[in-house]
């Protein structure tokens, strides 16, 4: 760790004081390892510096009392009194309970309602008077759908995976062996990364389009770094479009994976998406209609191309 | 007990910054400058805590201190010293601002915050500080994140609106806006906040990405939560709109009726003798549910009622020319 500045030291400081009074004193490790504070800095701090902290006039009954730590050996026990004012932890920080509590309540849907993260949760909320699910809903997708945790577990014992998946791009299925590397959720989906026998290559896999899960005996040597994962990571060789939408179309950028886009003083715009399989380009241009116009392709597309997806579709209907 | 070797500057800093803060927490009133700077003391060198002897020089080191604080998030409040004779500022930290109500975390309860922290990250928000407040960093947290959530600048505002039941006034769509807020919701990617719009006397869902400008909150318990109307729907837009409620029939192909069961969060009303599905889903947005209905591309149909398949026909028409 870099050196604490003042800044960091009074931030722990101000949170550590509290839990030392009301545990009636702690080993100096476990203080240094739930705050962070690097074990020697700690023992200086209290010490040096908290010991001679107190109220005007500073006579010895108005400094704050710090016991144990009396040898200048490794370890040791502290406890702390004579320090009313610091008996409390400060409040949550708006963002902070925020952070905390929406982390929590991201994972509950799949979580034991008996387990240590449903009490702890519920504590918090409260505690601050929060309405879990009223005040705040947080949803990264279903975890509880059913793919989820299983792949975690694989994950962990880095086992390898047979899955059937559907593939949206082409519209079949299909049966792949998989080294899951890591689950994720964005944009409200769950999403497995790992490298798939099949394609010979690192994928990115949709779990809620999993039709079904094998757990292998097999296991796989974890690859050392596997980079944040995103689930619209374009390869270089996937396609990639200009689409010239109208100011009211600008949804399709925030949906979709973009590249670039150019606002022109019309105030539509230009941008540049990859599209890993034709389906996706046509959902698309269907979805969007006159809103959107394709202006360049590479490698090219059909000119046409919105014109016959929509007759295909449309053949359905006569 | 105080060893013998010099401090770092920080430590000194340190000193003076606790000193500061228990001076304020220690006081029924609020104290002026010259009474906070005569209560920390005055440094006597390079290794002793306090401001420097210089009036000037004290100031401005003072008020650099109290940055310090409002960074920590320590809540100092100004208000006017009683019996001067003419009026003077002061400064105090009131307990009941300060403090973090009572709440007795078991160590495994403390252990599963912090994993669901390190777990789902809420960007530029530090977990591991207010894990600290709860009584520390317990356990190893989790190897793999699996989310990272968007964090808006208006967000902390618009949570301590919720649940402090504060009024919330902003500019969205280029109208201010005046609004009651009563769930704040992250689904999609995407932050929401649900309330009550009171301008347009009505319930209204904001995307928190799209307010502009800067907000202003009213006081606490400025409005009163509306029976039933909180919670969050999963977001669906086909079934918000202005338009009736209407309930559509779409016919889905075998291979894309498990997908679809997924994406309509429900299961089909009939199945076909060769797999495929219909799905009776609630419209009350036709343009949305057509965005959905060309999601299947070819593998999908809107068997009715007339007017949402006249319309998905009427579309594809335009663009088949």
């Amino acid at each position: 760790m870099s050196r604490l500045s003042a800044g960091d030291r009074l931030r722990r400081m101000l949170e550590l004081v509290p839990w030392v009074m009301s545990q009636g004193g702690a080993e100096l490790s476990e203080v240094s390892q739930r705050f962070d504070y690097p074990e020697t800095e700690l023992r200086e701090d209290l010490v040096k510096v908290l010991f001679v902290v107190g109220l005007h006039p500073f006579t010895p009954d108005e400094l704050i009392y710090v016991m144990g730590l009396d040898e200048d050996d490794n370890g040791g026990w502290v406890a702390i009194s004579n320090a009313d004012y610091f008996s409390r932890p400060l409040r949550l920080t708006p963002g902070q309970a925020l952070g905390l509590i929406g982390a929590g309540e991201a994972l509950l849907s799949g979580a034991d309602p008996e387990g240590p993260l449903s009490r702890g949760l519920a504590k918090l909320a409260d505690g601050l008077g929060v309405s879990m699910g009223e005040d705040l809903a947080v949803s990264l997708g279903e975890l509880a759908d059913e793919w989820v945790q299983p792949l975690l577990a694989a994950v962990a014992d880095c086992r390898q995976v047979r899955v059937r998946y559907f593939s949206f791009g082409r519209g079949q299925e299909s049966d792949r062996v998989i080294h899951p590397f890591r689950v994720f959720s964005d944009m409200g989906n769950w999403y497995v990364q790992g490298h798939c026998q099949q394609a010979e290559g690192v994928r990115v896999f949709r779990i809620d389009r999993i039709r079904s899960l094998e757990l292998l005996e097999a296991r796989f040597d974890p690859p050392d770094e596997t980079g944040a994962p995103s689930a619209f990571e374009a390869r270089e060789t996937d396609p990639r479009v200009v689409l010239r939408l109208s100011p009211g179309a600008s949804w399709a950028i925030e949906k979709y994976p973009t590249e670039d886009q150019v606002v022109l003083s019309s105030g539509e715009v230009d941008a540049t998406m990859p599209v890993s399989h034709v389906s996706r380009l046509e959902r698309l241009l269907l979805q969007l209609g006159s809103q959107a116009e394709l202006r360049r392709a590479d490698p090219p597309v059909a000119p046409d191309q919105t014109r016959l997806a929509a007759q295909r579709v449309l053949a359905r209907y006569q | 007990m105080v060893a013998g070797s010099r401090r770092k500057p920080e430590q000194v800093r340190l000193e003076r910054l606790l000193r500061l803060i228990a001076a304020l927490i220690e006081t029924p009133r609020f104290l002026s400058i010259e009474e906070l700077l005569e209560r920390v003391g005055t440094s006597r060198g390079d290794d002793s805590a306090g401001y420097p002897e210089n009036g000037a020089a004290a100031k401005r080191a003072f008020h650099r201190d109290m940055n310090q604080l409002a960074d920590a998030g320590i809540p100092v409040i100004a208000g006017p010293v009683p019996g001067q004779e003419r009026e003077t500022w002061g400064y105090r930290i009131r307990k009941q601002d300060y403090s973090l109500p009572e709440m007795d975390f078991e160590a495994d309860e403390l252990a599963a915050l912090h994993r669901a922290a390190t777990a789902v990250r809420f960007d530029g928000v530090s977990g591991t500080e207010a894990l600290w407040k709860l009584g520390g960093r317990v356990g190893e947290g989790t190897e793999a994140e699996l989310a990272a959530v968007p964090v808006h600048p208006a967000l902390a505002e618009l949570f301590q609106a919720v649940t402090e039941q504060r009024v919330a006034e902003f500019t969205y769509g280029g109208q201010p806006r005046s609004v009651e807020p009563w769930t704040l919701a992250f689904d999609q990617g995407h932050w929401y906040v649900v309330g009550h719009d009171r301008g347009r006397e009505d319930k209204r869902t904001f995307r928190v990405d799209r307010i502009e400008g800067d907000m202003s909150l009213g006081s606490p318990g400025g409005f009163q939560q509306r029976e039933g109307t909180t919670g969050w729907a999963p977001f669906q837009p086909w079934k918000f709109g202005s338009g009736p409620a209407v309930t559509a029939r779409l016919k889905v192909d075998p291979d894309q009726a498990v997908w679809a069961a997924r994406r309509l969060g429900q299961e089909p009303s009939e199945r076909g003798s060769d797999g495929s599905a219909v799905f009776e889903v609630v419209v009350r947005s036709p343009d949305a549910f057509r965005s959905l209905a060309l999601e299947f591309l070819e593998h999908a149909e809107v068997l009715g009622p007339p007017e949402l398949r006249t319309d998905i026909v009427a579309w594809l028409e335009g663009l088949s020319r």
